[in-house]
């Protein structure tokens, strides 16, 4: 089975079964942000996206990533960076300043992210804001 | 044993060497906090770091302790004020005042032996506590809430003690994610504060690092009080004293501490 | 030029489950050794911090009999913890008990000892500190390896309550 692309973002492949195993779906993170990888913090789960490569037009171009998988300050998932981007037209309101995982991180208020799909899924859709 | 200690002397009889050995880290110096950065400077903690990036306003006056007029007309720093106060007793006291966020000094919180948290949100604490739980540090949390219910209103609160290795403020159901996504849609606004409650927690929780430091009692390793402003009840929670010694807290195991990223 | 501080803190549950492990009879070791597995947290102007997470208990026949020493143990003693610290880039800690109380101090026999396997653990994760520590009846001191530095663990402080620090 060929990968899927969505919105540019690469989807796992299913096995023969049609089962996405997490293997698989750390697989294709890593395929999107190369040394990616899964920590718990407090009861929640994240995933680290190292040099993650952000959207066309963005400053910076890329930066490091956290995609916080659980429900976290009201949202069901959340994707922190390592310093607040920029990109012209887009106005984003960056209230979520916090202290992670021994680290400083940055996050815009984005509601539009389904939990009911592949972790690639929700981080395309929280990309989706500065797409 | 100092002159100034000996009234204490009970406490055990290294227990000025100890108390001076400590480095007790306080975030927050405003009503709850300056109270807490007080009582330490009297009991002869020998290291104190203070966080806060605030200043002293007119609306602080009703509780922030140490506090002058003067410190207001010229906006004097919470972190200075407190710590004038306690050089003032205690001119040997290494203070480090810092005037900002900790998660600006995250490496310094880290020399701490105990923190004690006196902020004001549920955001705050959950952050704080990862990272004191990341260090292997005890952190005392206090809260102070003043709010409406049925025509009144209500004085309410809580010191707990959050110990690497024994429960954490979500196993003790002051962390909940409803209560912290109530905090990012609420309303924001100056909250009710006042002293008295302020000073009755504070001084639970240096009661509570005092056993921890000093051999004079053996304190639980899980503590979890309750405060009732109407009532003036300030009670050990019963679950905890009861059932939680024993358990274990599976959102903090100890193989999540270090640098990890 | 004055050396960035290195502490260790270790749980006080941890370190009865140490203590206890530490205690057993051998069948023929007169003491026993064991491995804490640590996480290194930064300090400011480099100093460090090890963080005790686990205990690697060395099985009985992972000893060498050697009667000029209390222990010995072999390839199959250190395995574990060399694995641990390569594949989890874990500081490892040696620990060993003197019955006594107070202070402990080194031997000679351990200060020889310690200085052969320790470049073992250097060698397989040198982005981290690895450490000997000696626990007595009633306190407990440590040596910690920082590359070809070799400098005391201090502060050490048994994170429970009560909170004990030894400086």
């Amino acid at each position: 089975m060929d990968d899927q692309r969505r919105g540019g973002v690469l989807q796992p492949r299913a096995n023969g079964r049609g089962i996405v195993t997490v293997s698989m779906t750390l697989e294709a993170l890593e395929a999107i942000a190369p040394g990616a990888r899964r920590l718990n913090e407090g009861g929640l789960r994240y995933v680290h996206l190292p040099g993650l490569q952000l959207p066309a037009g963005c400053r910076p171009a890329a930066t490091d990533c956290l995609l916080c998988l659980d429900a976290v300050n009201g949202y069901p998932s959340r994707l922190y960076f390592a310093e607040r981007v920029n990109k012209e037209g887009k106005a984003l309101n960056w209230n979520g300043e916090v202290h992670i995982l021994g680290r400083a991180w940055h996050a815009y208020s984005w509601n539009y992210v389904s939990s009911d799909q592949t972790e690639v899924g929700i981080l395309s859709d929280h990309m989706a804001a500065l797409r | 044993m100092r002159e100034e200690l000996v009234r204490q002397s009970f406490l055990g009889v290294d227990s000025d060497e100890i108390l001076a050995a400590a480095h007790v880290g306080i975030v927050g110096l405003g009503g709850g906090g300056s109270h807490v950065a007080q009582q330490f400077g009297h009991v002869g903690i020998g290291s104190l770091t203070l966080f806060d990036r605030d200043r002293a306003e007119a609306s602080n006056l009703n509780r922030l302790i140490g506090a002058t007029r003067l410190d207001v007309d010229v906006c004097a720093l919470k972190v200075d004020i407190a710590a004038r106060g306690i050089r003032s007793v205690n001119p040997a006291v290494r203070v480090r005042p810092i005037p900002g966020r900790w998660q600006d000094h995250a490496l310094v919180l880290r020399e701490c032996d105990v923190i004690v948290g006196c902020v004001d949100s549920f955001s705050e604490r959950w952050q704080l506590e990862a990272a004191a739980r990341a260090a292997l540090i005890p952190y005392i949390d206090i809260g102070m809430d003043v709010h409406q219910a049925a025509g009144r209103y209500a004085i309410s609160g809580q010191v707990a003690l959050s110990m690497p290795g024994h429960l954490c403020l979500r196993c003790m159901g002051i962390l909940t994610e409803a209560g912290l996504a109530r905090e990012q849609y609420g309303a924001a606004g100056e909250r009710p504060q006042v002293v008295w409650p302020n000073g009755l927690l504070a001084s639970a929780a240096v009661g509570v690092v005092m056993e921890l430091l000093t051999p004079w009692f053996p304190g639980p390793s899980s503590v979890l009080l309750r405060f009732e402003g109407n009532a003036q009840e300030l009670t050990s929670d019963r679950w905890l004293k009861e059932c939680g010694q024993q358990a274990t807290c599976s959102h903090y195991p100890l193989a999540e501490v270090g640098d990890r990223l | 030029m004055i050396q960035a501080a290195i502490g260790l803190r270790v749980p006080a549950g941890l370190l009865t489950q140490v203590r206890a492990d530490l205690e057993r009879r051998h069948p023929f070791a007169a003491e026993r050794i064991g491995f804490l597995k640590a996480r290194q947290a930064a300090l400011p102007e480099g100093g460090a911090l090890l963080l005790a997470f686990d205990y690697l208990v060395v099985p009985d026949e992972g000893y060498i009999r050697d009667r000029r020493v209390g222990a010995r143990i072999g390839d199959r003693g250190f395995r574990p913890a060399r694995q641990a610290a390569f594949s989890e880039a874990a500081s490892i800690l040696h620990v060993h008990l003197h019955p006594h109380l107070g202070r402990p101090e080194p031997s000679s026999v351990d200060r020889r000892e310690t200085a052969h396997f320790m470049p073992d653990f250097v060698n397989v994760a040198p982005a981290v500190a690895h450490a000997a520590v000696i626990l007595s009846l009633d306190s407990l001191s440590g040596w910690a390896w920082r590359g070809s530095n070799v400098q005391l663990l201090s502060p050490i402080t048994v994170v429970g309550a009560p909170l004990v620090k030894v400086l």
